[in-house]
């Protein structure tokens, strides 16, 4: 487990050592915390790993090995009543709607009226009216933005202390997803966590306090984002910056990350002030969520 | 469980109507065409929880709401006991579309002046009110349908419908062929005998009590097949 996440009390959920594996693919010793108050961006390519992670969490595939905690309770799915009564606490939106294809909202809220003890209609109904979403029509009339603002609706509307969301923005327009994102973060408390996987890495460099990145099954780092996004950098070298930077001493063997471009070699470094000072002459400018996990992906140590 | 149930008739709620209406006419047609009005409860008993569940089983892997269900703080094992219990509930309503049925093709048939008792006339019409031979046939439909359902559900749960539906016809292929050779190498008249022994009305409560208690060990399987399945 990342160190930074090794102190951190009564996370809501904790997933030490996941192993999975398939014919084609394996989950290899996956660390993963969600902590209370904060909000997990979980990325990756696609077939990296995160639904196949989702799923070990949420029961629907059994692990290997590795143990995974919810709400301080390790996850057994011989437990029946201790499956219900994590799932209670769950909020989950998957990446498409999968809702009965006749059911209206109305009805969807019926049934998980059946289905959770905390489940408030108030809030339910105050939700479909602030994503615009008609309680009439039944799903397969909806369309794919509408559905997930749906989804979105149901998982916040049993006071959930964990929300599980594998790409909640996908299909909406940019207004809606700036509804969902704030109505998503508006929901957090000390108390509540989320993990939330997306490919759209504004939406997590928005709401997200962590981001994990797996690929290929393996993580390949887990820090707070705002290492990445107000202290790491993007400095764009000439070949001799590069030969300047790697043989300076200023840097332990590997850990800068660079990458060959037509034009200069983008380096990542960690902090970009830091670099600025000792290297003054290479322009180093802040690291977006998309270039540090390019570099880190598709980019070699130096 | 409710919740469970709740969500399998919502499912079923635009074509479980039409559905039992088309039941009712096949039974009623099916029965004219043979002549006994026996025949008609009997295919609706049957015909109805059958179609409907493999509606149900289709919506399921629609969209991934069999995954999503689970993710729902319901147990598997609410899950299975919830989807066996909609089933038995459609095997009751197909029995109410097998009554439908029945009193269609007697209306029809004296309509049409084919009534007839005791080999006389087109369409053989029971002697009064049978009520009595309607319990008998009525419990030993559903028995029959029970029996199916409780021999194909620990498949679909296991596998899945898509994966089920390519081995359980071949099973039931299986199951009828070794069962006609086994009746061909009987005594037929110990058949006769079992034959005879149901027509009263407590034997065949015997029968359907019986049915239900293989359904409810199917049941029990099943819950054991669905804990380990993966989605």
């Amino acid at each position: 487990m990342d160190a930074q996440w090794a102190g951190t009390a009564n996370p809501l959920l904790s997933v030490r050592g996941l192993c999975k594996r398939y014919a084609d693919f394996a989950l290899d010793h996956v660390d993963l915390c969600v902590p209370a108050g904060a909000i997990v961006g979980l990325v990756g390519v696609n077939g990296s790993g995160k639904t196949t992670l989702m799923k070990c969490v949420l029961g629907l595939a059994h692990a290997d090995a590795g143990s995974i905690e919810l709400f301080g309770r390790r996850l057994s799915m011989s437990e029946d009543a201790a499956v219900t009564q994590s799932h209670e606490r769950m909020g989950v939106v998957f990446d498409t709607l999968p809702f009965m294809q006749d059911a209206t909202a109305t009805d969807i809220g019926k049934l998980l009226a059946d289905a959770y003890r905390e489940w408030d209609g108030g809030t339910y109904m105050r939700l479909l009216h602030a994503f615009n979403l008609p309680q009439g029509n039944a799903v397969h009339e909806l369309s794919r933005g509408m559905g997930m603002k749906l989804q979105v609706a149901c998982a916040l509307s049993h006071h959930a202390s964990l929300l599980m969301l594998d790409e909640p923005t996908a299909g909406l327009d940019p207004l809606s997803r700036n509804t969902v994102l704030d109505t998503l973060a508006a929901s957090m408390t000390d108390s509540t966590g989320m993990l939330i996987t997306s490919h759209i890495t504004t939406d997590l460099e928005r709401l997200a306090d962590y981001i994990v990145c797996i690929d290929a099954g393996h993580v390949v780092f887990a820090v707070e984002k705002s290492q990445i996004c107000d202290i790491a950098g993007i400095a764009h070298c000439r070949a001799k910056d590069v030969e300047t930077v790697a043989s300076s001493g200023f840097y332990k063997s590997s850990a800068l990350r660079t990458l060959a471009m037509p034009m200069e070699t983008m380096l990542l470094v960690p902090d970009r002030f830091a670099f600025a000072r000792q290297f003054p002459g290479i322009p180093v400018e802040h690291a977006t969520l998309d270039a540090y996990i390019n570099l880190m992906l598709e980019g070699s140590a130096l | 469980m409710r919740m469970m149930v709740r969500s399998d008739f919502l499912s079923l709620r635009h074509s479980l109507v039409r559905q039992a209406l088309l039941t009712m006419a096949v039974g009623a047609f099916v029965a004219f065409g043979i002549g006994s009005w026996i025949v008609g409860i009997t295919v609706c008993a049957v015909a109805l929880p059958f179609s409907m569940m493999m509606s149900l089983l289709a919506a399921d892997e629609t969209n991934g709401w069999q995954s999503f269900r689970l993710t729902l703080p319901l147990s598997r094992r609410t899950v299975v006991v919830g989807r066996y219990a909609s089933i038995a509930l459609l095997g009751l309503l197909g029995l109410v579309c097998g009554f439908g049925a029945f009193l269609i093709t007697c209306m029809v048939a004296l309509a049409m002046d084919m009534a007839g008792q005791d080999g006389a006339g087109a369409f053989q019409m029971p002697a009064g009110f049978p009520a009595a031979e309607l319990f008998i046939v009525a419990a030993l439909s559903l028995a029959a349908a029970l029996v199916g359902l409780a021999i194909m559900l620990p498949f679909v749960v296991k596998m899945g419908f898509t994966r089920a539906i390519r081995y359980v016809p071949v099973i039931f292929m299986v199951v009828i062929m070794m069962g006609w050779s086994a009746l061909e190498e009987s005594d037929l008249t110990l058949v006769s005998s079992a034959l005879e022994w149901l027509v009263s009305v407590p034997d065949a409560f015997a029968v359907f009590a019986g049915a239900s208690i293989v359904y409810a060990l199917s049941c029990m399987l099943s819950v054991r097949l669905y804990r380990t399945r993966e989605f």
